[in-house]
């Protein structure tokens, strides 16, 4: 987060496949152990692809139904609304020491029971302001839930959570976005081992992150060559995924990474894999198969 | 109406809303003052590029602006006192134009940190220097009166790092002290101005028959601010993300690349004025908005503030 530079953030990345120039891959040991360590999810040699129904918002009304109750709902599109409600605290001493338990307590008391579970959270961004006087100061937070489906994250920008509050946790507005989501017949390969896991990443890297393309002061893009890409942590997911003309939720494995420029300043970013190179190639040869990939 | 009723009528609403004294209400009128350049060919001393869009985003701000007070406040005077684009967007006309009577004034154009870039020059977003030894870029422009919110739909204006660290998080080492002064000249009694930190973009996408463009970050704007009452950096912050992803996943699906990001930002005031009263100009909302200019006087003190995105994480 610290080296993480507000206009390399704006980038854009290019699919530009040159040979011989790879960047160099480095997992922690973490997500080194949560792919080796028998998650069960990791003992299935299968798992369902996940269907998305666009003509139905039950799942949306449903919670919105729930909430309504504790909140103010407003701002209600067609696929998401908003939620506020004064002095919301939410507890924030353990955001920099124990992530995970602050959103867990976060979600506990914002969601009804039977949702805790369902939203993991992926980010936090700082709003950060300067003043002659005062300095730099940490003024917000937003945090960036991820919707959980079937113990997997969906990787789309339509089923999400966001909280906002000040720097003391106190609630501006949270925002719920929700598709209605099945778990389908159809049946994907992902019973393979730490190295094909790897070597699926690594090809992925060949093609796809070789150079990122940078802001520069003259506001022309400067095409920087990658150092490295350092694997965070991992998690299992369902990546949005076009085959032909439909689009499917097909199981998969996000990489949240940082991808690290020569002056060692880096971006963050999630890198969405097949288990396998051999896990969706039945798709690739009925037709074109690709990973829709999201920002956040 | 002439322009003169028009003003003298203008002059009595303002007259009108200081007689209730000091308080925190939906603003008396809206009057709007509007600026776009798309064609630069003509400014000096280098042209620039043709942007395609700003016409789009000055007139889907004001259209969007107005809707919005239509159906949420029907007996809301609203205006436009000054709409002006290309040839007619010049420095000079900017720079002259009474826009002090005017709630919003808005840009869309190129920019630079803190300058603006007009039809045939560009201008300081600052008190500037006055008289003829003045170099022509060095004017400026200060904002107050009626205005309660100025919005520079421009790169960088709102940027006040030190050359060379422009793209680098705003921290104690990269802040030029100087240029976070220079934004604070052109404060004369102005609320916040909302911008940039980093670069602004214009660009447009297949949508059913037509397109989608930039311009509906106005219309996003504009309903948050108005019809759902988030405050005035939350309605224009969260505009810009639900803008951006929009895009950003158009062109992941199309062209296998990341849009570029946004970095919106706001400089507000915040602390006591000389009265007494305390201010956070960044959260005030159309209906709880201070209804007098609000000078720098007491503690009262300029902030600069963006977001930063957080780095990804599976916790």
């Amino acid at each position: 987060m610290k080296t993480m530079n507000a206009f390399i953030l704006s980038i854009v990345l290019f699919g530009l496949v040159i040979a011989n120039a790879k960047p160099v891959l480095v997992v922690s040991d973490s997500a080194r152990n949560f792919l080796q360590s028998g998650n069960p999810i990791d003992s299935l040699a299968e798992s369902f692809v996940a269907t998305i129904d666009e003509s139905s918002d039950s799942s949306l009304t449903e919670l919105k139904n729930l909430l309504s109750g504790s909140y103010t709902v407003y701002a209600s599109r067609n696929k998401s609304f908003r939620i506020r409600k004064e002095n919301t605290v939410f507890d924030l001493s353990n955001l920099e020491t124990n992530r995970a338990n602050m959103a867990h307590q976060m979600l506990e008391q914002l969601v009804p029971q039977g949702y805790v579970n369902q939203f993991k959270l992926v980010s936090v961004d700082i709003q950060r302001s300067f003043a002659l006087s005062q300095g730099v100061q940490i003024e917000g937070y937003t945090f960036n839930f991820k919707r959980v489906f079937n113990n997997r994250v969906v990787r789309n920008n339509k089923n999400y959570l966001v909280v906002r509050t000040d720097k003391n946790g106190l609630m501006k507005n949270a925002e719920i976005a929700l598709q209605d989501l099945a778990v389908s017949s159809e049946r994907i390969a992902i019973g393979v081992d730490y190295n094909e896991k790897m070597a699926t990443l690594d090809s992925l890297i060949n093609v796809d992150y070789e150079f990122i393309d940078v802001f520069g002061e003259n506001r022309q893009l400067k095409k920087v060559r990658l150092d490295k890409i350092e694997v965070g942590s991992v998690a299992h997911s369902y990546c949005e995924v076009e085959v032909g003309s439909e689009r499917k939720l097909f199981p998969c494995l996000s990489y949240a990474s940082k991808l690290v420029l020569p002056n060692k300043e880096s971006i963050g970013g999630i890198i969405d894999v097949p288990y396998s190179r051999k896990s969706w190639s039945e798709y690739s040869q009925n037709g074109t198969v690709r990973i829709i990939p999201h920002r956040r | 109406m002439n322009f003169k009723t028009f003003l003298f009528a203008c002059t009595f609403i303002v007259a009108c809303s200081f007689a209730t004294g000091p308080t925190w209400t939906a603003p008396n009128k809206v009057g709007v003052s509007a600026f776009a350049v798309n064609d630069y060919s003509n400014h000096l001393p280098d042209t620039l590029r043709t942007l395609h869009r700003t016409i789009f985003h000055k007139n889907t701000f004001i259209d969007s602006l107005f809707a919005e007070l239509t159906e949420n406040y029907p007996g809301k005077t609203k205006y436009v006192a000054y709409n002006y684009e290309d040839s007619s967007a010049t420095f000079s006309n900017y720079k002259g134009a009474f826009t002090y009577h005017s709630e919003f004034l808005f840009f869309s154009g190129h920019g630079d940190q803190q300058e603006i870039c007009l039809y045939d020059h560009s201008m300081t977003v600052s008190k500037g220097c006055v008289g003829d030894t003045c170099y022509i870029y060095h004017y400026g422009k200060v904002y107050g009166g009626d205005t309660r919110w100025v919005i520079f739909d421009a790169c960088e204006v709102l940027n006040v790092n030190k050359g060379g660290m422009l793209h680098l998080p705003l921290s104690a080492t990269t802040v030029d002290f100087a240029k976070v002064d220079t934004l604070r000249t052109a404060f004369y009694g102005v609320h916040a101005m909302l911008g940039y930190y980093s670069l602004s973009w214009e660009s447009s996408i297949p949508s059913g028959d037509g397109v989608f463009g930039s311009e509906n970050l106005y219309s996003f704007f504009a309903t948050n601010f108005i019809e759902d009452n988030e405050t005035i950096w939350d309605s224009f912050n969260m505009a810009n993300a639900d803008l951006y992803n929009i895009f950003d996943e158009y062109h992941w699906e199309t062209y296998n690349e990341h849009k570029k990001g946004l970095k919106p930002a706001i400089a507000f005031l915040r602390g006591y004025d000389e009265n007494g009263y305390y201010h956070d100009t960044s959260i005030e909302r159309f209906n709880y908005t201070f209804n007098q200019p609000i000078h720098i006087t007491g503690t009262l003190e300029l902030f600069v503030m963006y977001d930063e995105y957080g780095t990804p994480a599976f916790y």
